[in-house]
């Protein structure tokens, strides 16, 4: 059902494709990132906050507002099987945005490599921003949600570092960034696909919202 | 015994929505909940659908508790909301067979949409469908997986009469085949056609149930309606110890001795002014009127 939302593979596929390309081709005068190598880590970090975060959870949020939640609840299916549904699909459909990111990245001459650190790191990342969005579509109206999740996506897309280094963003701007799963994702990731090193503080960061964002969403959501 | 609701109470925050209900609905018989808006009907049958978690009291579904026993109690029920529950992006075909395949013996998706007449919408995209349709959608989901038990929440609202008939008649059908159905109502015709028992809910409390018989049942109580004004003394001169009120211009209510048949004088005293009696209801009440005094505030019961 996911690959049949436009909105939700403009987030997840086309925005982080199309950033990637973009970054990759264009030489800017400013403190941008502009090779391949650096960007891919990004662009797969920006991918997997729009499928976690805003796909799932204005999906997840319209779900709600329709009443299939409330529906799904009464079928064998269950809330327990409806979660892990959405985050085996979930799983899926990152496979699948990694696979085209990454055959985006050789094709724009991407020669680094994929270590198995990738996959602690989309789990920690598909958790806490998986958390956040079902945080927001659970407690939120549909609408609200949509523009707030939205939003939320914009000002990550800008402050996590994929694209503009942190350290050429204003002070509070990086601040907030860093304050952010996003930024400790890109740093994750980038040490994944072997762009950068592994530093703990973001390992630490990023795994502490993994945790808090699903017990929070978990507390709090409610199904209509 | 299918369906129990034992003192079933819950609370909206500091609000008390359902407050010690209690009823139940034997295998294969058709329970309708009556009640105003807001009187706590859908609320008590998400309880016992096992959505809602009960301040108090107990709720079981063929014997077993719909939260604590979920996993046993939900290929058992077939639920039908309000409204809505289903994906619009999805077709009527697709939804179906989705939710057929949650089910461990569900009936053919075709058959389900046949059942609820949707079978030629199966193509269509659920959000372009009418509000109508998507009430027959809805039905077609809470039949897919066989249940025992049926939850309706007001079925028959926004189909065109031929639907809703349709799905009386698979209500009925259904009832034949043993399986319980709890329908929330606030179509009176709906539960004539195919209720045994009534519930009738106000503010969150049962202010009157039974059976449909022994609810519209009134002794020495007749409503009739004539074609032209008749002279209600005519009737009190000919049956001893009756009272005709008028309630409209050729509509009256006669109450009379229990042992005493009152068809004759009614007949009489309608021929005597030149016309027939339209129509004749002797020794039962409407649903509408137990329904319009069950829910009336104990105060105006009084006064009335």
């Amino acid at each position: 059902m996911s690959l049949r939302q436009p909105e939700r593979l403009l987030a997840s596929i086309v925005i982080p494709a199309t950033l990637l390309i973009f970054f990759s081709a264009v030489e800017l005068d400013v403190a941008l990132e502009s090779d391949v190598d650096s960007l891919l880590p990004g662009s797969l970090a920006v991918a997997l906050i729009g499928s976690a975060m805003t796909g799932l959870g204005i999906a997840t949020g319209f779900e709600r507002r329709y009443g299939v939640l409330k529906r799904l609840s009464s079928t064998p299916l269950g809330r327990a099987r409806l979660v892990a549904a959405k985050v085996l699909a979930l799983l899926i459909f990152e496979v699948i945005q990694i696979g085209i990111l990454v055959l985006i990245g050789l094709a724009l001459g991407w020669d680094g490599k994929i270590s198995a650190a990738l996959i602690p790191s989309v789990i920690a990342g598909t958790l806490a921003f998986g958390g956040l969005g079902m945080l927001l579509a659970g407690t939120l109206p549909a609408e609200t949600n949509l523009a707030v999740t939205n939003a939320l996506f914009l000002f990550l897309l800008l402050t996590c570092g994929a694209f503009v280094p942190l350290d050429a963003l204003p002070g509070p701007l990086s601040g907030a960034g860093a304050a952010t799963p996003g930024a400790p994702l890109v740093s994750l990731m980038s040490w994944a696909l072997d762009a950068g090193p592994f530093i703990v503080a973001d390992a630490v960061r990023l795994a502490a919202w993994a945790l808090i964002a699903p017990v929070a969403a978990a507390m709090t959501f409610r199904w209509e | 015994m299918a369906v129990l609701a034992d003192n079933l109470s819950f609370d909206y925050r500091a609000v008390r929505a359902v407050d010690g209900v209690s009823f139940t609905a034997m295998r294969g018989s058709c329970l309708a909940l009556f009640g105003p808006n807001g009187a706590g009907k859908t609320t008590t049958l998400e309880m016992l659908q096992g959505y809602r978690r009960p301040v108090g009291g107990m709720a079981r579904v063929m014997g077993m508790d719909p939260l604590g026993e979920a996993s046993r109690v939900r290929p058992l029920i077939g639920v039908m909301l309000q409204e809505g529950g289903t994906y619009p992006s999805l077709k009527v075909a697709e939804t179906v067979r989705l939710f057929a395949s949650y089910y461990h013996d569900p009936i053919q998706a075709g058959e389900a949409m046949r059942i609820a007449k949707v079978d030629h919408l199966g193509e269509r995209r659920v959000r372009s469908l009418s509000g109508g349709e998507k009430q027959r959608v809805s039905f077609a989901l809470a039949l897919v997986g066989r249940p025992q038990v049926l939850f309706l929440d007001e079925p028959g609202a926004g189909l065109d009469p031929e639907s809703r008939a349709g799905v009386w008649a698979e209500i009925s059908r259904l009832k034949e085949g043993g399986t319980t159905v709890l329908l929330a109502t606030h179509m009176f015709e709906e539960a004539e056609a195919v209720a045994d028992g009534v519930a009738i809910m106000s503010a969150g409390a049962l202010v009157a149930k039974g059976s449909l018989d022994s609810l519209t049942a009134a002794p020495g109580h007749a409503e009739f309606t004539t074609d032209v004004p008749i002279d209600p003394s005519e009737i009190e001169r000919m049956l001893s110890g009756s009272a005709v009120t008028s309630v409209g211009a050729t509509q009256y209510v006669l109450d009379f001795p229990e042992r005493s048949d009152p068809i004759p004088a009614i007949h009489s005293a309608c021929a005597k002014a030149g016309g027939r009696v339209l129509a004749l209801r002797s020794g039962r009440r409407s649903l509408e009127d137990v329904y319009l005094a069950a829910i009336r505030p104990s105060g105006a019961r009084e006064a009335g």
